[in-house]
């Protein structure tokens, strides 16, 4: 069988990961899917773990690895994560007050 | 389980301003929303997602809809990060600057690692055998597990488009793969 021709229900089974035995032509790219998945879906560095909110009670990290003209975006850890009309009780915070 | 673990009602404590929901809704999506920005070859993933979630977090009361809705929206905020992201370097580009090796919290062995790379490799040269349509259409499918009607919305295209594309980039994925195992 082409796989340009498997149907819909097919592909919907494949990144489902419910594949059937009838569907057979498509083991090999089932395995495939679960490769990116493993190799893009887990690889969360430490950076990313920093941002999350449960990490905003500490000080402000390693300013010094981020030097804005080396990175665009650098910001303080703290200050995004709040929705605007919390961010002054976040500075607050920040001032240990 | 916790609360937070379900998108729906992370959601909803999150357009309520409470921290818990964000956290949910952080802890839900952030792994795929940067896996997917990695996989499309994004320069500073991380950072990237980080500019999503700000996007999110000013816009969220403004959105209406259930977990899976903002689990596409997300997405479509991350895409359209994406393509501006690509702009800005093709019209500034910085030379890269090598990151700190990060450790690991769990010692992995030397052929651990080595199968590891192996595997990210195959993992990038298949891809990259795609268009960028295909691509877009899979990686979105395969990380951001949106159905064909949200990558749809999100890409701006139809339905049948995106299936056309889906079905046109698993059957180059199954050339390749089969091309691969003959010559080894």
């Amino acid at each position: 069988m082409d796989i340009s021709t498997i149907s819909d229900e097919a592909c919907e089974r494949l990144f489902s990961g419910r594949l059937t035995e009838a569907d057979g032509i498509l083991a090999d790219i089932g395995w495939f899917l679960e490769d990116v998945r493993s190799v893009y879906c887990e690889s969360i560095s430490a950076a990313t773990r920093a941002m999350h909110p449960a990490a905003v009670a500490a000080p402000i990290v390693q300013p010094a690895l981020w030097p804005p003209e080396q990175h665009r975006s650098c910001r303080p850890l703290r200050s995004w994560w709040y929705p605007p009309a919390e961010r002054s009780s976040s500075d607050d915070l920040a001032a240990g007050s | 389980m916790e609360p937070g673990d379900n998108l729906d009602l992370a959601l909803a404590a999150a357009q309520a301003n409470a921290e818990w929901g964000w956290n949910g809704l952080y802890r839900n999506l952030a792994p795929s929303v940067t896996g997917y920005l990695r996989a499309q070859g994004a320069a500073e993933p991380e950072d990237l997602a980080a500019d999503v979630f700000l996007q999110a977090v000013r816009a969220v009361k403004r959105f209406e809809g259930h977990g899976a809705a903002f689990r596409s929206w997300i997405f479509c905020i991350a895409h359209n990060k994406l393509i501006d992201d690509s702009r800005y370097r093709r019209r500034r580009p910085v030379e890269p600057v090598a990151e700190p090796a990060e450790e690991s919290a769990t010692p992995v062995g030397v052929e651990e690692q080595v199968l590891n790379h192996l595997s990210e490799d195959r993992v990038k040269d298949l891809l990259n055998r795609l268009t960028v349509d295909q691509r877009d259409v899979l990686l979105l499918r395969i990380i951001g597990g949106l159905t064909v009607d949200e990558v749809a919305r999100t890409l701006g295209k139809n339905s049948p488009a995106v299936k056309a594309l889906q079905r046109r980039g698993l059957a180059c994925l199954k050339r390749e793969m089969s091309s691969v195992s003959v010559s080894v």
